[in-house]
């Protein structure tokens, strides 16, 4: 019990903290505050449970992003506000700032492979969380569109799946 | 309304909306559905971080063109939500110039967190920061007032220089110089928790995340414009904090 109070629910509070305090910097507002604080909670408890299975720390990142990512999108819809105003606080948590510092210390003293593995790290983590914030939009995009165009069509498959069921399953 | 009025509407709007912080994106879409609400139907828009410019034609085809340059951006939420909300407004009850620019010179004077707040709440952002980053509790305050510091710091310098690459660089040196001095005095045990906590609240957020979801939508200009911004800032911090640690370490 005191293992998960200290493995995870304390680094997410700190974690919700830090983020109250940028977003404070960012200037938002009232409760968009504590809901993009909230968002920067759940990243980084999805960072740790990744982290705890056993997974990479690019693909603990990767994960953290994309939840975060996704968590900013559903809110944005909720709130009828930017998507923005939640995703910049969410993901600061799994920032590679450790390797990025690291980077820079085994450059400043000349340990050329220090150097080059930590800026390899460096890249992947912050590429992962790239790729996590790109590929949800990406997808929400990609439903849109298709439900645009095909709006009636969608329409009619549900109506008949629920008046016939093998007639739906046919036009499926 | 005329179309000379509305390309001003336009052009305010794109301004505004760019200037706090919102991806490119965003504001070709706004200015779209504003030309749309007043029934124009084919605006050309050339949108950037940097500059905006649009033209649509009037009702005997002639072309109006408005533009303008928008300064060093800031990042802004609460104004930029209120934007949101005042194009979705506009896009419903489609009101006159007058108003709009009126709710727009609002947004513009809405206020915003007084410094001390601000110092406090990026007292508690580095101490957190630190923390996560393993380190104790003394390491952490000293962070917390660090970070604090910076701040002031850094709105000084945004009145002087337009650089971002100056002025993260003078606030990583900063930062480095107080934490080098303290370790010297033997008051902090391990330096390196410190300048990861500090440096972790100044990562280019809005500009990586902005810069991202550029890239999505095809705006790939400006997508490498924010993402170029974001790693200016970035290589700022780290060769600010190398400096000092070289001169501190007497590495040669």
């Amino acid at each position: 019990m005191m293992d998960i109070i200290r493995e995870f629910v304390i680094p997410a509070l700190l974690s919700f903290a830090g983020a109250l305090g940028l977003g404070v910097r960012y200037n938002i507002r009232r409760v968009h505050i504590v809901a993009a604080s909230v968002g920067a909670m759940v990243c980084k408890l999805i960072y740790m449970i990744m982290q705890y299975a056993d997974m990479s720390e690019t693909m603990a990142c990767f994960f953290a992003a994309l939840a975060a990512a996704a968590y900013s999108e559903i809110l944005a819809r909720v709130f009828r506000s930017p998507v923005t105003m939640y995703l910049i606080v969410s993901i600061i948590p799994i920032v590679p700032g450790m390797s990025a510092y690291y980077t820079m210390l085994a450059l400043v003293t000349g340990d050329n492979d220090t150097f080059t593995f930590r800026m390899i790290e460096t890249f992947k983590m912050s590429g992962a969380i790239a790729i996590g914030i790109f590929l949800v939009p990406a997808v929400i995009r990609a439903f849109q569109v298709v439900y645009r165009d095909h709006r009636d069509d969608i329409a009619d498959m549900i109506r008949e799946f629920g008046n016939d069921d093998k007639k739906g399953i046919k036009k499926l | 309304m005329t179309a000379a009025e509305l390309t001003q509407i336009c052009v305010q709007m794109a301004k505004y909306m760019t200037l706090y912080g919102a991806e490119i994106y965003r504001v070709e879409d706004t200015v779209r559905r504003i030309c749309k609400a007043y029934s124009v139907h084919r605006p050309e828009i050339y949108a950037t971080p940097a500059n905006f410019i649009i033209t649509i034609s009037d009702f005997k085809g002639v072309p109006v063109t408005n533009s303008v340059s928008i300064g060093k951006r800031t990042t802004n939420l609460d104004r930029l939500k209120r934007l949101n909300d005042l194009s979705r407004y506009i896009c419903s009850r489609r009101p006159d110039k007058d108003s709009i620019l009126e709710k727009i010179s609002e947004i513009n004077t809405r206020p915003v967190y007084t410094l001390p707040m601000v110092m406090i709440s990026l007292f508690v952002s580095g101490f957190a920061y630190t923390v996560l980053a393993g380190g104790g509790v003394v390491e952490a305050l000293i962070s917390g007032s660090i970070t604090s510091v910076t701040r002031v710091i850094s709105n000084k310098l945004s009145k002087v220089t337009q650089s971002i690459f100056f002025s993260s660089i003078v606030c990583s040196a900063v930062m480095a110089v107080i934490t080098m001095v303290l370790y010297n005095f033997g008051s902090v045990p391990r330096f390196d928790r410190i300048m990861i906590g500090v440096t972790t609240t100044m990562v280019p957020g809005t500009a990586f995340t902005n810069g991202m979801r550029d890239f999505i939508s095809g705006d790939i200009y400006s997508g490498i414009h924010s993402l170029t911004d974001a790693l200016i800032t970035a290589v700022g911090l780290a060769v600010g904090t190398g400096f000092v640690l070289m001169t501190a370490m007497g590495i040669k």
